[in-house]
């Protein structure tokens, strides 16, 4: 009975690989009996296939379950995580090592597909029965993919053997919060753009391309969309409080490609409403889901295959062949499902008027694919020139600044301008009226801006446009509350409430906009107006920098179990106007044991209020005669950029909130599918698998059950002889 | 086809002008964009575009060269910003205040490079780190940074 336990555990691990293995063979099952099932019109397969992607979300869970447990019973038999773990590492840490190594995140990738393609077709059961088949058929051939990858390139439950005492473990330099919340969600959102890839798949290849599709794709695309954003904006917040540079933003290529699927859901957002309209920009919406899902799939392909040189370095593997077939495969599938339904995407009706809120979006779309076209090509530009013309170059910031710096200009003009544009046409007078107020408080700011000291001609650009947009969006709604404030005689907070409760969608893209608007004053402030300075510093000396004194007061040391803290105390007093109280920055490097020559830095950063400068020091160095070596930035608005992220969530979670009066979308007498009972019908399944394709699937399903079993026992992940001595003893 | 549930459906009206035989019709004729001309304007943005992207990308990319192919391009490349890719030879970091010396080293072909850096220096870079320095080679055949990346800490392993 002793020996029970560990033994379950020595177990699970090899549970864990089975259940990974099973999946791979349940999810081609759920691909063969969805297409089946519709194209036989038998309800029994589609039930099946349905119940088989229930099943996968079962085996991943197991599998992920059993990686977790690995990781928290120091289970170092498994090499990822000798790899990732060490017994002394914090716990939350330990929880980001799940996803921290390849085959951990390719399991985490695998695991959260798997749950949410289950939630999608038990959403989609009723509601769009006449899509569910293709549906479930697109989103187990993803969830078949991974597991494909996770079986045959990246196991995470590989053994290790002798089994070591202790594991390797992450670099410290990324025991920080940001891992905990930059990863899972950067692969969350790539992962949650295959649930409206595949209802646009289905819709195509069904050929139902009315609005009903529009209508499903949007809420997953929405927390999608906002899952990406969060994931890219909180990837720069850890950059900005751990790097040292006072930056968020680099432009490099693993950056860039997470950008690219971000633009195209944004894009897809806002032209989807035309559609749903106006019957318009059909064929441009199928391609920006599509080109979304392509995109993850893409990026996903570059960060791990190590094709572009990147400061984020992710080690070459042989999965970047298999990602690029994936790839490939899904390009291709998109580009002939549009080709053979052209005609059916064809437009409605016709833009009435150049001056209208269509042709706003119709703008909308064509800048935001072209800031990706432009960021595309810029980070595959190295790759390009080397194998086209021999020559290795390198694309920096200033291309990306160049050519995106004023398309995102122009964005912000388009965002102004199409929040005082109608539907279908406005009026010219009307429309300037609706912006000169703005303007005018627009114009006033940059004034202001320029009597504070500001000189670049782009950031002030850049505060107009913002303040612009600003000003707009909250005059329209002004005016709206004003106009039900008179018309239904409700008091201001409740017209308020009310109008925007009745049109979220409008009211929810609103205040996105006013978080996009704080995003971009924060990122000018931290691009245009940065100052920094460095200084070798006495105790007792000062450094000055704009408004600021530092005064370097002394250090201290400590050691902490196995991190030796070494940290500065500084105090900062500001001058001039709107000065605060003064400030104890303490900037820290930390030594963790066995990592020694490669201290972590501890950026203190300080946001002051009112004027929202952040105060940045660095601790670069020390002498033994007592001096310290400071770096010392103050980064204007960066704080602003957070609150816009804070902003935009808060929005999409309002934008996310189901309708209490749900629109009931009734395919069910269009498909004999919703119709069918919910419960398994395993016989109505084996008995439409009678038929003569039946036999051979079957075969083929069995002899891959065979093959999978005797692979198992090759590599070691079931052991049949009996269980292994070594971690018998270590549990 | 397009489906009756779609909104926004125009459906032609005759008007009586066309069945009494002469007149323009009453209601304004619906106003279209002709595809050629949605082509032309199209293909001249993108072409507008391209050329954009071009003219930044010349003035915005820089020679990616090993230590040895800036050595082999000697004075022409002399004052020209680039970007050398390298490891850090081991033993040759110093320190002074804020001015960072070390020599980079081409592993591939043991050639090495003196570099001096002034600036924020990056948690990931110590001996034995993979380095990336953009700057410009002086007469003296020293290379001055103004940017120097070290290689982050690797998330994926290989097999190491």
């Amino acid at each position: 009975m002793a020996l029970a336990a560990p033994a379950a555990a020595a177990l699970l691990p090899s549970l864990g690989r089975l259940g990974v293995l099973l999946a791979l063979v349940v999810s081609v099952y759920a691909i063969l009996a969805a297409i089946l099932g519709q194209l036989r019109q038998r309800p029994a397969l589609v039930a099946s296939a349905r119940n088989a992607v229930y099943v996968v979300a079962a085996l991943l869970t197991l599998a992920a379950g059993a990686l977790f447990y690995a990781l928290f019973a120091h289970d170092f038999s498994v090499k990822y995580v000798a790899e990732q773990t060490t017994r002394d590492m914090p716990w939350f840490i330990r929880l980001a090592a799940f996803y921290s190594g390849q085959s951990g995140s390719l399991l985490f990738w695998a695991w959260t597909l798997a749950l949410w393609s289950a939630a999608a077709i038990a959403w989609a059961w009723r509601r769009h029965a006449a899509l569910v088949p293709y549906v479930t058929a697109t989103l187990a051939a993803t969830q078949a993919f991974f597991a494909y990858l996770l079986a045959a390139f990246a196991d995470p439950f590989e053994r290790l053997s002798p089994v070591p005492a202790d594991g390797r473990g992450l670099n410290p330099l990324l025991y920080d919060s940001g891992m905990l919340v930059h990863p899972p969600l950067q692969l969350l959102g790539y992962m949650a753009s295959s649930v409206p890839f595949a209802i646009v798949v289905a819709a195509l290849a069904t050929g139902r391309l009315d609005a009903v599709w529009v209508a499903a794709v949007r809420r997953w695309m929405l927390a999608a969309w906002a899952v990406l954003g969060a994931g890219l904006l909180l990837g720069g917040w850890w950059a900005y409080h751990t790097l040292g540079w006072g930056g968020v933003w680099g432009w490099d290529p693993v950056e860039n490609v997470g950008l690219l699927p971000w633009l195209t859901m944004t894009a897809y957002l806002h032209s989807a409403m035309v559609q749903e309209r106006r019957g318009l920009l059909k064929l441009w919406n199928v391609s920006l889901v599509l080109a979304s899902f392509a995109l993850s799939i893409f990026g996903t392909l570059v960060v791990r295959s190590g094709i572009l040189s990147s400061v984020h370095s992710f080690a070459q593997s042989p999965i970047g062949p298999a990602l690029f077939v994936f790839l490939a495969l899904v390009a291709f599938v998109s580009i002939a499902l549009i080709v053979w339904r052209l005609r059916q995407l064809r437009d409605d009706g016709a833009v009435d008027a150049l001056f209208s809120r269509e042709t706003a979006f119709l703008l909308n779309n064509l800048i935001l694919a072209a800031v990706a076209l432009a960021t595309l090509w810029g980070t595959i530009y190295p790759l390009i020139s080397e194998s086209v013309r021999g020559v290795k170059v390198a694309v920096g910031p200033p291309f990306y600044q160049q050519v995106n710096g004023p398309l995102l200009f122009a964005m912000l003009l388009l965002l102004a301008a199409a929040t005082a544009l109608s539907w279908r046409r406005t009026s010219v007078p009307r429309f300037l009226r609706s912006l000169a107020g703005p303007a005018v408080l627009a114009i006033l700011v940059a004034a202001g801006t320029f009597a504070l000291g500001a000189r670049s001609l782009t950031a002030q650009l850049g505060v107009v446009a913002s303040v612009l947009v600003a000003g707009v969006t909250l005059a329209e709604v002004g005016r709206a509350t004003w106009l039900r404030h008179r018309s239904a005689h409700e008091a201001l907070p409740r017209a308020f409430s009310r109008l925007v409760w009745r049109a979220r969608r409008r009211y929810g893209g609103y205040l996105v906009h006013l978080g996009i608007v704080l995003i971009g004053l924060g990122a000018i402030g931290s691009t245009w107006f940065q100052i920094g300075h460095e200084a070798t510093l006495a105790p007792g000396e000062q450094l000055r920098l704009g408004q600021y004194t530092f005064t370097y007061l002394g250090k201290t040391e400590r050691q902490e179990g196995t991190v030796r803290t070494v940290q500065a105390a500084v105090g900062v007093a500001a001058q001039g106007p709107l000065a605060g109280d003064t400030v104890l920055l303490a900037p820290a490097k930390r030594f963790h044991r066995g990592w020694e020559k490669q201290p972590g830095t501890q950026v203190a950063i300080h946001t002051t209020l009112p004027r929202l400068d952040d105060l940045y020091l660095v601790l670069a160095g020390w002498e033994d005669d007592g001096r310290a070596h400071f770096q010392a930035f103050v980064n204007p608005l960066v704080s602003l950029i957070w609150a816009g992220l804070a902003l935009v969530m808060g929005a999409a979670v309002f934008l996310l909130w189901p309708e209490t009066r749900r629109v009931a979308i009734t395919t069910a007498r269009e498909a004999p599918i919703a119709r069918h009972r919910s419960r398994p019908d395993l016989a109505g399944a084996v008995r439409a698998l009678g038929r003569p394709v039946g036999i051979p699937l079957a075969a083929g399903v069995a002899g891959f059950v065979v093959v999978g079993a005797f692979a198992l026992t090759q590599t070691g992940g079931l052991r049949v002889s009996g269980i292994p001595a070594a971690s018998a003893a270590s549990a | 086809m397009v489906s009756v549930a779609t909104a926004g459906v125009r459906i032609p009206v005759p008007s009586h002008g066309a069945e009494v035989g002469g007149g323009p019709s009453p209601a304004p004729a619906r106003r279209r964009w002709p595809r050629s001309r949605a082509l032309v304007a199209g293909g001249a943005g993108l072409a507008a575009l391209g050329f954009f992207i071009a003219s930044a990308l010349n003035s915005g990319s820089v020679y990616y060269l090993t230590i040895g192919e800036l050595r082999a391009k000697g004075d022409t490349i002399q004052n020209q910003r680039v970007r050398v890719a390298g490891h850090v030879t081991p033993g040759t970091i110093e320190r002074a205040g804020s001015l960072l010396r070390f020599t980079a080293l081409d592993r591939a072909t043991s050639q090495q490079l003196p570099v001096v850096y002034r600036g924020v220096i990056p948690d990931a870079f110590n001996e034995e780190a993979e380095v990336v320095v953009e700057g410009k080679l002086t007469q003296g055949g020293t290379f001055e940074a103004t940017t120097l990346l070290a290689k982050c800490p690797s998330k994926f392993e290989g097999t190491t």
